[in-house]
């Protein structure tokens, strides 16, 4: 059977889903846990949200089941997006 | 012979159905590229005359044939129309459109509504564009960069330009998004990812900066317009904003674009080099590789357009040390070129000249880019007239130069009829020396510290303005010969070959023009690779069969 004719089960996209309201949950206790706007909630913030994020494009849009090329490539767009951040980090923090 | 080129014209695309609807709603990736090409030269020549406007005001210092504020708006349009109406889409649209299906073997794109979709959203934006023109307040004064703050104050069309730019990147994206479907999924079988043709493996590249970095400068247009509209305080240092992070964004995609300008160019001189020197390429794979690591490297270098824009001195340094690690495949790919023709059976051909001109002109450009990449440097030329000329040797001198020799090398294929080679070699020869005329003069007076944008500058820099504008009469003239040339030739030309210059690729195995559905039987595909001139006679033999 071709990787691309797999089909989840639905038990599989309910856990997903369970998983992310689990963690939206946990994003809004960390909120107040840590105070709403500091530095600390903003990485613990954008640490679930990649998280959900990664379950998202690895069960519900099938990366998971995909030619290697393809997650080479969602790779590639991370590493991209890391530089973005990174060299205008190294304008932002030393100008 | 003739009989069968004849009835091959008869049984073309071309003539399968009439009518303008049978053209403007068209699924036919090949009448979609030639709706583009239309629309591009129309827009080609809009943008020449303006350059060419802009050339005869500087003739002399002072006010000339127009005042500042029109200059102003003129060369913010001469680049809007250059840059996001004509070279951004020329080769992919065009020559990508009419010839990646043919050289993967199949019938059409993957997504031909969307592909049609796409020229749909070029032809309003390109609308919304022309309408800054005639409606409101004014054309737009900002240059082609919209660099904020100016851009949010002032109160020229500049809402209506970003949207229309705006639109045009979703033409782009899209038709990214499709080339890359379409080379996934759709090549012939047997044709795997390193038995395709270079030009496919440029495309690809090119597609992934589209589909990836054309987005950001979408979303950093909407913030602009936003900014206008309900002055949130982005980029306006007045409202708190920041107008060094607008040129991050907008050269965040910027830069990569311009590799979207001339990878597809270099990706036809693979094509047109080894079917005039009749031998395989020279390093198939280092150039395939290279155009990856292009793209791949092109991201990260955007920084080098903002050295003098208040940006920190450590990322001053990181970007102008990463800018020179682009150089390296370029330089592989020009070196693969030249060791093609190195010891091959040259038949000198309009396309092959054009090829070896691009060469040349390219060659300036990337090493005035390496000038302008090195900090040092850069902080005394920047935003002078040698930056300009950099620009123009890469932009004109290649991308366009490219275009204008894939016309002669597809033109054949495309319309079923040859041009006149004598009158094409002659607008050869003055566009080229018309061309480097204009921009080296524009070169030198740049080093000398003429600033760009002006409408008037010191007498010193006279004579040197003066050969530059009587460079772009010489330009402006070739071009239009060769523009006569072809178009005559499109309808009054020879009847043409189904192999004129002796290619092996898979456009030269269908009739010339090409049928609705591209093959009529399956093509032949070398277990050595796309350039294997070993089958040529075979080919050969095939085309006259059909």
């Amino acid at each position: 059977m071709s990787k691309h004719e797999h089909t989840p089960s639905f038990k599989s996209d309910l856990i997903t889903f369970g998983l992310l309201m689990l963690l939206t949950a946990i994003t809004i206790w960390a909120s107040y846990a840590t105070g709403g706007t500091t530095v600390l909630a903003v990485l613990v913030a954008m640490g679930i949200a990649t998280v959900k994020a990664t379950l998202v494009v690895r069960n519900f849009m099938h990366i998971k089941y995909d030619d290697i090329i393809y997650k080479l490539f969602i790779g590639a767009v991370i590493i991209i997006f890391g530089v973005f951040i990174t060299l205008l980090a190294v304008d932002y923090f030393y100008r | 012979m003739t009989d069968t080129n004849t009835t091959a014209m008869e049984q073309s695309f071309w003539n399968e159905k009439k009518g303008i609807f049978s053209w403007i709603f068209t699924l036919d990736h090949k009448r979609i590229a030639l709706l583009y090409l239309y629309a591009i030269t129309a827009f080609f020549l809009v943008g020449m005359t303006l350059g060419f406007l802009m050339r005869l005001e500087l003739i002399a210092p002072g006010q000339t044939i127009m005042e500042a504020t029109t200059y102003n708006k003129v060369f913010t349009f001469h680049g809007v129309i250059m840059i996001f109406l004509v070279i951004i889409p020329s080769i992919p649209a065009v020559f990508g459109n009419f010839m990646l299906p043919i050289m993967l073997g199949t019938d059409d794109v993957a997504l031909p509504r969307l592909n049609l979709f796409s020229w749909w959203l070029y032809i309003i934006g390109a609308s919304m564009a022309l309408l800054t023109l005639v409606y409101g307040p004014g054309s737009a004064d900002t240059g082609w960069t919209f660099y904020a703050p100016y851009s949010v104050n002032t109160d020229t069309n500049v809402t209506l330009l970003l949207f229309a730019a705006f639109v045009l990147g979703f033409s782009s994206i899209l038709t990214g998004l499709n080339f890359i479907v379409t080379i996934h999924r759709l090549r012939a079988p047997k044709m795997t990812w390193f038995k395709m043709p270079l030009f496919a493996w440029s495309l690809y590249a090119t597609a992934w900066i589209q589909l990836l970095a054309t987005p950001i400068v979408g979303i950093t247009l909407l913030m602009v317009i936003a900014e206008r509209t309900f002055g949130i305080g982005l980029f306006d240092p007045a409202l708190g904003g920041d107008p060094v992070l607008y040129q991050h964004l907008f050269w965040i995609y910027s830069h990569p674009v311009v590799y979207v300008m001339i990878l597809p160019a270099m990706g036809i001189i693979s094509e047109i080099l080894p079917t005039a020197a009749q031998r395989t390429i020279f390093g198939y794979k280092a150039i395939a590789i290279s155009s990856m690591a292009i793209a791949f490297l092109g991201y990260f270098v955007w920084g080098h357009h903002m050295f003098t824009s208040g940006m920190s001195g450590e990322a001053r340094v990181v970007f102008s040390f990463v800018t020179y690690l682009v150089a390296i495949p370029t330089a592989i790919k020009v070196f693969n070129w030249v060791a093609t023709l190195y010891k091959g059976s040259i038949h000198m051909t309009p396309n092959l000249l054009w090829s070896t001109s691009f060469i040349f002109n390219f060659m300036i450009g990337g090493l005035t880019g390496l000038i302008l990449g090195a900090l040092s440097v850069d902080v005394h030329v920047h935003d002078t007239a040698y930056v300009v000329a950099h620009f123009h040797y890469t932009m004109f001198g290649g991308t366009i130069f490219v275009f204008f020799g894939a016309m002669h090398y597809w033109f054949p294929k495309i319309f079923g009829r040859m041009y006149n080679k004598r009158l094409s070699y002659i607008s050869l020869t003055l566009t080229f020396i018309g061309f480097n005329v204009t921009y080296m003069a524009m070169l030198i007076v740049g080093g000398q510290g003429m600033p760009r944008r002006y409408y008037d500058y010191l007498p010193e820099f006279t004579t040197l303005n003066q050969i530059s504008t009587v460079g772009s009469w010489v330009l402006v003239i070739g071009i239009l010969m060769m523009i006569y040339n072809l178009v005559r030739s499109a309808k009054k030309g020879e009847i043409a070959t189904a192999n004129p210059w002796n290619g092996v690729t898979l456009e030269w195995q269908i009739p010339s023009p090409p049928p609705l559905h591209n093959f009529v039987k399956a093509p032949i595909l070398s277990d050595k690779g796309p350039y294997d001139f070993s089958i040529l006679d075979q080919v050969n033999r095939e085309n006259l069969e059909n």
